[in-house]
């Protein structure tokens, strides 16, 4: 089932000359779950996003689960409503769209899911399923022009695309001429000039002109015609994921978001679906977003990658200028967590330890100074970067216990003013520090933080920590700097190390 | 004595229309200590093999002949029971594994009752070690918690760690990293090398992904449609795959092929095993197939220098044939 014309990449640009397509700027969008009883901060799943996506190119979003990309994803197409902050198009704020505009921009940008088992309606065969958009956005107003006057009868004028007819008045005679992927000949079309005026009439019904379309789609995304009457159960997960390719390109889409479009599939069928979605990419000039855990796909298929962590993008950059230079410390982890030969990083493997902060209370400063192994420490204190980590895991351990429901009897002890569960916290210190040697200074602090987690206040514990052992990491986050390659990690700043050698040295101590 | 033996193990599925061969003759040796790895595509029986080296596979399904050996005994004639506890399974998905009514520490103790007979404090603080061990944070509080109170990894070490409370001489792990985040996925990793070091427990690797493959194990079977048809030491099978679906495996992962190129594929679907193969099931898909491929089963031969033990299943290694092929 390889398509048969390999047509040659339209590589994007490593240095970009095109046309911003797209422009994203503090962009937020918040699930709030107010109802009477929970009033919980709202989840910050897009957090202040700046990002510029360029005509004709695949940007990749990547980042972890809950980091909020597809999120992201779904907020730029208009499928979330954005809490603030603007996405520009072709001169208007796609956020504010509403009616007939707004269904517009669902026709230009259109979205691929990652599982396709689920995305499609088992109920309807595939020709009813691709044809569902066409059917809902009542495809196609057939258009027509013709270069001095103006067209009536069954087609309305061209505005700003490639109108569907063109009508040529050359010499005595009219032409119709059909454009590219049109499902209409120039036979279909019959002409009558009433002077400037061009009366245009289409012999051809639209659900014929639909039914051609999604036959030709089909054909398109490397599927056979008797698959038409067929229904999604009746295939494998490889050809499920045409129909979703199929299904998005019905519109005629200039863009798509492509959430981990080939994360569920085996490994030689996903190599087709990649080959696949470079060709469409290729013969209709169409810019992706493309949505992704699997960085050695995205090394292979994005112009550009922007990484994402808690509802903030922390860098961009040309792919290979990522993969083989990474700035941020996030970036870095990541690629050193691929196994095997996959990835770029030949120094030590850094094991992130934990997982991501939770986004109803995001930490303030830099999001990954939690997690970060290049977290930069403050002057007032020399010490080993085994003693850093542990106390960075003990300030995660409170604030965890913060959040976290306590037990019922914790509670009471804790109202009661008596010490809470001293055993267990005794066992923290010991899992946490183990033979550590504190200093003086470090051990009064951290026992300062252990009497008030005893008395129960576990935020005021994590918060003493913070205070003595925090740093600018915990304070700032820097804003991303225009340009092609952006970094919001402190350490782009030259009085700091760079990210790479902090972390080549502390993991060789570590 | 290999720890674990499996031999020309047959697992068939008996459906309405067909008979399924969803593990066909497949042989291999986990030893003491060592981590092995399955490896093949969905629907290469890969699953099944482990569900069946536990003596998980239920009707319609049976383990119709082969052998399983553990330690010398054989499973098969009902010697499950009595080495319950000696081999132990993590399964893909961490939610679907633990039960959500439940706290962590229950299902851990419930474990370590069953096989360890410890009850009450004992084994509460034997789950916390347990926990502890995985690399569960503040693992005395956490034990109190529920399932859906812990993320995706942490579901995952808590599984690994209810696994080990049985003390298992052999963990099977199920695609264990899939679904989880790479950051996630290389913690997972970290732990079960860790825990072959510190406790000498051989693994069962079966996942359809190279790369958690090469930084896993010493030593790789590749399975396809029920069958075997590689085994290599990992590294020479990286090095130097030999058999035609083993190299179009790895050349399909994007990054062995440079980003302005087309990736390489193999066309066609992997098929449904149903009968005794009487060919090669890869030759209709195979870029290197002549005619006698479709004629005889292959049998492993080596394609390894003496000392390295690498074999393939293709007849284009086998001197009693000889295949002509334009590629070779």
């Amino acid at each position: 089932m390889t398509i048969s014309n390999p047509s040659s990449r339209i590589r994007g640009p490593e240095q970009s000359n095109n046309d911003v397509f797209l422009s994203v700027r503090d962009l937020r969008m918040y699930y709030e779950d107010n109802s009477l009883l929970n009033q919980s901060p709202p989840v910050r799943a897009v957090d202040g996003v700046n990002l510029d996506i360029y005509e004709g190119e695949t940007l990749a979003l990547v980042g972890e689960s809950g980091s909020g990309k597809t999120t992201l994803g779904r907020t730029i197409l208009g499928l979330n409503e954005a809490t603030g902050g603007t996405v520009q198009t072709d001169g208007r704020d796609v956020t504010e769209l509403s009616g007939v505009q707004k269904r517009r921009w669902q026709r230009e940008a259109g979205m691929v899911f990652q599982d396709p088992e689920e995305s499609l309606n088992q109920r309807l065969t595939v020709g009813e399923i691709i044809a569902e958009p066409l059917e809902a956005h009542d495809w196609p107003t057939v258009t027509a022009a013709t270069p001095n006057g103006s067209v009536t009868g069954d087609v309305e004028p061209a505005t700003d695309r490639t109108p569907d007819i063109h009508v040529d008045t050359a010499g005595a005679t009219l032409t119709a001429s059909v454009r590219d992927r049109f499902p209409l000949t120039s036979e279909d079309v019959t002409l009558e000039a009433d002077g400037d005026t061009v009366e245009v009439r289409v012999e051809k019904s639209q659900a014929a002109m639909r039914e051609q379309r999604v036959r030709s789609l089909l054909d398109r995304v490397g599927l056979q015609e008797a698959h038409f009457y067929r229904y999604p159960h009746q295939f494998s997960g490889g050809q499920r994921q045409r129909v979703g390719i199929a299904r998005s390109l019905a519109l005629e889409p200039r863009f798509l978001v492509l959430d981990e479009p080939v994360s569920a599939l085996d490994v030689s069928v996903q190599a087709r679906i990649i080959n696949l979605l470079e060709d469409i990419q290729a013969e209709l000039g169409l810019t992706y977003l493309f949505i992704a855990h699997d960085l050695s796909v995205v090394r292979h298929i994005a112009d550009r990658v922007a990484v994402m962590y808690l509802g903030m993008i922390v860098e961009t950059g040309p792919t290979g200028q990522v993969f083989n230079d990474p700035a941020h410390p996030y970036t870095l982890s990541l690629l050193s967590a691929i196994p095997g030969s996959g990835s770029p990083w030949d120094g030590p493997r850094i094991t992130l330890r934990g997982t991501p902060p939770n986004p109803r209370d995001p930490p303030t400063g830099c999001p990954f100074a939690t997690r970060c192994p290049a977290k930069i420490r403050p002057d007032s204190y020399d010490l080993p970067e085994e003693t850093w980590r542990a106390i960075d895991e003990l300030r995660v351990v409170f604030r965890t216990r913060a959040r976290a429901e306590t037990g019922a009897t914790n509670r009471i002890r804790s109202l009661l003013d008596l010490p809470v569960d001293s055993a267990a916290l005794s066992e923290t210190r010991e899992g946490v520090f183990g033979d550590i040697q504190l200093p003086q200074g470090v051990a009064t602090v951290v026992e300062e933080a252990f009497d008030l987690a005893r008395m129960g206040d576990d935020a005021g514990a994590a918060e003493r920590l913070r205070k003595a052992f925090g740093s600018r990491c915990d304070e700032e986050h820097p804003e991303s700097r225009d340009g092609l390659r952006t970094n919001r990690c402190l350490r782009r700043e030259p009085q700091y190390e760079n990210t790479q050698s902090t972390i080549a040295q502390r993991e060789g101590e570590g | 004595m290999s720890l674990l033996e499996v031999r020309n193990l047959r697992t068939v599925f008996h459906t309405e229309r067909e008979q399924i061969h969803a593990v066909d003759g497949v042989s291999f040796d986990v030893d003491a200590g060592e981590a092995v790895g399955l490896v093949g595509e969905s629907g290469s029986g890969k699953s099944v093999t482990a569900r069946s080296v536990l003596g998980l596979v239920d009707e319609p399904g049976e383990v119709e002949s082969g052998s399983i050996q553990f330690r010398g005994d054989e499973l098969t004639d009902g010697h499950w029971e009595s080495h319950r506890g000696d081999l132990a399974i993590v399964f893909q998905d961490p939610g679907s594994a633990l039960n959500p009514t439940y706290t962590i520490g229950n299902q851990i103790r419930e474990a370590l009752r069953i096989h360890q007979g410890l009850r009450g404090k004992e084994a509460r603080s034997r789950a916390v070690e347990l926990l502890e061990a995985v690399g569960i944070p503040d693992p005395s509080s956490r034990v109190d918690e529920y399932p859906h109170q812990l993320s995706g990894g942490m579901q995952q070490r808590a599984v690994i760690a209810a696994a080990l409370a049985c003390d298992p001489d052999l963990l099977v792990c199920d695609e264990p990293t899939t679904g989880l985040d790479v950051t996630i996925q290389a913690q997972i990793l970290d732990l079960l090398n860790r825990l072959r070091r510190e406790e000498d427990l051989a693994i069962l690797l079966i996942t359809h992904d190279m790369g958690v493959i090469e930084e896993t194990t010493d030593r790789v079977n590749v399975v396809y449609a029920g069958e075997v048809v590689e085994r290599a030491p990992t590294k020479e099978l990286f090095d130097d795959p030999a058999h035609p679906y083993t190299q179009a495996l790895l050349n399909s992962i994007p990054g062995r092929t440079p980003p302005n190129e087309r990736l390489p594929t193999i066309d066609g679907e992997v098929p449904t095993p149903t009968g005794s193969a009487e060919d090669c099931r890869f030759a209709p898909r195979c870029p290197e197939a002549g005619p006698d491929c479709l004629a005889d089963p292959p049998d492993h031969v080596s394609v390894g220098t003496e000392d390295v033990h690498h074999t393939a299943a293709c007849l284009l290694y086998d001197d009693r044939y000889t295949i002509e092929s334009e590629q070779l």
